[in-house]
């Protein structure tokens, strides 16, 4: 079966709790290319899922994998940067993947710099080519359309996320 | 800068990051890092996979770990503590017993 359901950067958690109830409803996560997420019918279960957001490069992937699967962490599918793990409910040790705040923190940050990054980086091209233009195609219509959209939209996904920092800070 | 400056900038560590130093005196792959962090906290400190890989990168980044030599399979690295490494675990020992010292005598007055 495939679903389509638009969960943002930082919304992990809830799209963990939504995973995890699907497993419960009987239908178990095979691949998810965003915005799409292939499930297979099982017998009802009770998996744990958590996203990992990969800080690194991925010349290490085998490596970070099989960390996790040591673990008891299952690798069921990639998106980009986003890992998604799962675990049997009642078999886990620990429920989660990461096992202190800072940890968690950390990876957060890493995750706001990089939306900047891409943030300064598509304003830059906005500013320099797409609405700095006199060619008079179609196509250049729609490019300016899609960055009037995509702007706007990152920087509240930046601010967002930038919220949920400052709540894993408190809580620290 | 000197070297005493240098350690002193990754002090406090974090209780887990102090765990992987210290289980890191002898070559040990991430699940090998784990086990050995529950045997001498006995028990009392779980690392989340996240959170170990998390660390082994940024300490592998700071020097303060490196990859040890003789690892056969190549999806479980060995780590090793560096001399480094081992500078930092002691001056972040030496604060903790400092700290433990000066204030003994008032955590025993009132009944601790």
């Amino acid at each position: 079966m495939k679903l389509f359901k638009l969960f943002l950067a930082w919304q992990d958690e809830k799209e963990e709790t939504w995973l995890r109830e699907m497993a419960k409803k009987g239908w178990l996560l095979e691949k998810y290319s965003f915005p799409f997420y292939t499930f297979k019918k099982i017998k009802p279960k009770d998996y744990i899922y958590k996203l990992d957001f990969k800080t690194t490069f991925d010349n290490d992937l085998d490596e970070y994998k099989t960390l996790f699967k040591d673990f008891g962490w299952e690798h069921v599918t990639q998106c980009v940067k986003w890992h998604y793990f799962r675990t049997e409910a009642d078999k886990c040790k620990l429920p989660d993947i990461y096992s202190d705040k800072n940890s968690k923190l950390q990876r957060h940050k890493v995750l706001f710099r990089i939306l900047n990054i891409v943030l300064i980086f598509i304003s830059f091209l906005a500013i320099t080519v797409v609405f700095n233009n006199r060619y008079d195609y179609i196509a250049m219509d729609i490019l300016k359309i899609i960055y009037a959209v995509m702007i706007p939209l990152f920087v509240y996904i930046n601010i967002k996320v930038y919220i949920k920092i400052k709540k894993l800070k408190k809580n620290i | 800068m000197d070297i005493n400056e240098n350690v002193k900038e990754y002090l406090p560590l974090t209780e887990a990051t102090y765990y992987i130093l210290i289980s890191l005196i002898k070559p040990l792959h991430g699940y090998g890092i784990m086990q050995n962090v529950e045997d001498i906290s006995k028990g009392e400190v779980t690392l989340g996979p996240g959170t170990l890989y998390g660390a082994l990168n940024k300490l592998e980044k700071k020097g303060l770990i490196m990859k040890a030599e003789n690892t056969e399979d190549s999806r479980r690295k060995n780590y090793v503590i560096t001399e480094f490494g081992k500078l930092v675990i002691i001056e972040e020992y030496k604060r903790l017993n400092e700290l433990i010292k000066c204030s003994k005598n008032i955590i025993k007055s009132i009944g601790g």
